[in-house]
């Protein structure tokens, strides 16, 4: 890596509402996301992954507070720049794609409209032309009968055709980011790998880096180069995918992946799961905030509060008793670890 | 498309006979005798006599019925009690004033209802949102002829801008006629806006919560891209069809301004009609203003469609 990351987040915050009562949605975020690479921003609902990506493109709410000490875009900072200039990078540089594709598309525009404005929007050409990378743009993602759809409006397309469509919109101006925020959620199951497997070939075929929010581990074991996984409004592990789902270095992340229904299990088993729920932190939380769902928290977790740590080549984690639970985990599965590296 | 403009077309037939016919009865829903009741509390049997013969109030209800019917189709809305003149002419006489006033009225209020709820939907929560609001509830406050006599006062009276009262037709030129237009319906609009400017802001900060919105953005639109093209778009239906509601109650508030004004229109001549009992004017009048009505309404119906794709489909 020379020079500067494409994306360059260290200590992003944001607040919601001021004073004692504020609420901290994200608090001290810091990662990096290379060219053509594939970041996934993994927590439960309330965990502060959606609020990162939208500060990141600058789309918070009249409500929130953003602050930095880095936002950077290939070395242009983010923080601060004209809205004139945030609207010439959105679009054309980060693009960003949603949860909900029945709602994120304007009802009152055609679909090759909406397509075309974005093209415009940031170069110069004609309409006839914006209507031809339109077009182009739908037979990318594989809309069947493309030319037709070009003059359909959003209503009359599934969701999954809608979810392909802000796909093609997001990457009509090949952005060198494309931000997906839990982008099949709220698809039917045997549209949700269609449209993870359209983003994976146009990102190869474009060499576009994704941000990738969501809370589905399996989505993240197909898609991600890095995981950052975030609990109240926090980093709490990341490194590379595999290192992480192979050796999860913080409770969290190993709750989380103890809940994913293992299907080759011939047992029905009950579905392992991580108590209580995500703190909305209005106040100051004194120790880990994970610890009052830890399985392996001890009485010192409710009083300090873990930092992110390194702990091995691209890995970092924040759990004062990692040590500790590695090599309890060590004393576990010595053996089948020593088979391994042998 | 066509389809949906037909059934529209098709919906207006059943509406228009209702008026028809209300109107019609109009005249002997009143308690007593019709005739009576024209002719006034002084009147001689003899008059009466007159009155109802000269209305066919003598002959079975159906036979009027049709009588009034087969005249309508000639646009016959027969004579004027009071002035003897046809009240077809009547009415052709004031109805330009009044639609030119009703005209101004509604582009003024466009013009600035609409920017002004966008622009408040926009900064909502701020001193500005709080400016139009205020604006809005004293629009709905303010008696017209308060803000009539008041805008003479300063504009005419004072500051010499423009004429105090009176009417210039559109014959003699449309910048005499929009000048003597101006004041009535400044006030007027004062009123409407009110209202357009409160659905505008209500409706496009709802829509300003949309995902939609939140993907313009992403793909690089400007606010006022956002909010004009965007969002206001979504906005139609709704802003449009208390347009077109407003309209009526904008014929009441003519009535008053007509009078503040001097200026010759339906207004006045339906005052005028009312204290005479001059029921064939008050008739045609009726009738004239339930036309006007519909057509708008139909008008409203059918910009549904430009505003919202889905409606166009519901009609085939």
């Amino acid at each position: 890596m020379i020079g500067s990351p494409l994306l360059d987040v260290a200590n992003l915050s944001v607040t919601f509402g001021s004073g004692p009562a504020a609420v901290r949605a994200a608090v001290g975020v810091s990662f990096t996301l290379e060219a053509g690479r594939t970041l996934c921003l993994v927590g439960e609902s309330g965990s502060g992954k959606s609020v990162t990506a939208l500060a990141v493109m600058g789309l918070h709410g009249k409500g929130a507070h953003v602050a930095a000490d880095r936002l950077a875009l290939a070395g242009e900072s983010l923080t601060g720049v004209s809205p004139a200039r945030l609207a010439a990078i959105r679009g054309r540089e980060i693009s960003m794609i949603f949860q909900n594709p029945m709602s994120s598309l304007n009802p009152a525009f055609t679909i090759g409209y909406q397509i075309a404005e974005a093209i415009r929007l940031h170069e110069a050409v004609d309409k006839a032309a914006a209507r031809r990378r339109a077009l182009d743009m739908l037979e990318h993602v594989r809309i069947p009968d493309a030319r037709r759809h070009l003059d359909s409006y959003p209503h009359a397309l599934s969701g999954g055709m809608r979810q392909r469509a802000m796909v093609a919109m997001a990457l009509a101006c090949r952005p060198k980011i494309l931000i997906a925020d839990e982008p099949t959620t709220a698809l039917d199951v045997t549209v949700q790998a269609q449209i993870l497997d359209l983003i994976e070939t146009l990102q190869r075929e474009f060499a576009t880096a994704v941000l990738l929010i969501t809370h589905d581990l399996g989505v993240v074991a197909e898609m991600a180069d890095e995981v950052a996984v975030m609990y109240a409004g926090r980093i709490v592990e990341k490194g590379p995918a595999a290192a992480l789902f192979d050796a999860p270095a913080h409770p969290y992340t190993e709750g989380l992946l103890a809940a994913v229904p293992d299907h080759r299990s011939a047992r029905k088993e009950r579905l392992s799961e991580i108590p209580g729920n995500v703190p909305v932190v209005n106040r100051e939380i004194p120790g880990c905030a994970f610890a009052p769902r830890c399985a392996r928290a001890r009485p010192v977790c409710a009083e300090r509060s873990p930092r992110l740590e390194a702990i091995a080549a691209g890995r970092a984690s924040a759990c004062l008793r990692r040590a500790e639970i590695e090599a309890e985990r060590a004393g576990h599965v010595l053996p089948c670890r020593e088979d391994r590296h042998a | 498309m066509l389809k949906y403009v037909g059934l529209r077309l098709v919906a207006v037939i059943p509406v228009v006979a209702f008026v028809v016919v209300a109107v019609f009865l109009l005249l002997h829903l009143a308690p007593g005798d019709p005739a009576a009741l024209i002719a006034g509390e002084n009147a001689s049997p003899q008059q009466v006599a007159l009155i109802r013969a000269r209305l066919h109030l003598d002959e079975p209800l159906l036979a009027q019925f049709w009588m009034w019917l087969a005249h309508l189709g000639t646009l016959d809305l027969g004579n004027s009690i009071f002035s003897n003149q046809p009240v077809a002419r009547l009415i052709a006489q004031r109805i330009e004033p009044t639609l030119m006033l009703a005209i101004a009225t509604t582009v003024l209020t466009v013009l600035f209802a609409v920017p002004a709820g966008v622009f408040a939907a926009w900064k909502s929560g701020s001193t500005l949102d709080r400016g139009v609001m205020l604006m809005s509830v004293s629009g709905f406050s303010i008696p017209v002829f308060v803000i009539g006599y008041a805008l003479i006062y300063v504009f005419a009276i004072q500051l010499h801008w423009l004429p105090v009262q009176g009417y210039k037709p559109l014959a003699g030129g449309l910048w005499p006629c929009l000048r003597s237009l101006l004041l009535p319906s400044i006030a007027l609009a004062l009123l409407f806006s009110a209202l357009v400017a409160r659905v505008a802001r209500a409706t496009v900060l709802e829509i300003l919560s949309e995902d939609y919105i939140r993907t313009a953005q992403a793909k690089g639109a400007r606010t006022p891209r956002v909010l004009l093209l965007h969002a206001l778009k979504n906005a139609g239906v709704p802003i449009v069809t208390v347009i077109g509601l407003g309209f009526a109650s904008l014929i009441g508030g003519m009535v008053v301004t007509e009078s503040v004004f001097n200026i010759p229109g339906m207004g006045r001549l339906t005052v005028d009609a009312i204290m005479h009992r001059d029921y064939p004017v008050v008739q045609g009048v009726m009738l004239t203003f339930s036309v006007v009505l519909i057509v708008v309404n139909l008008l409203v119906d059918l910009s549904y469609s430009l505003f919202d794709p889905r409606i166009r489909y519901r009609g085939k």
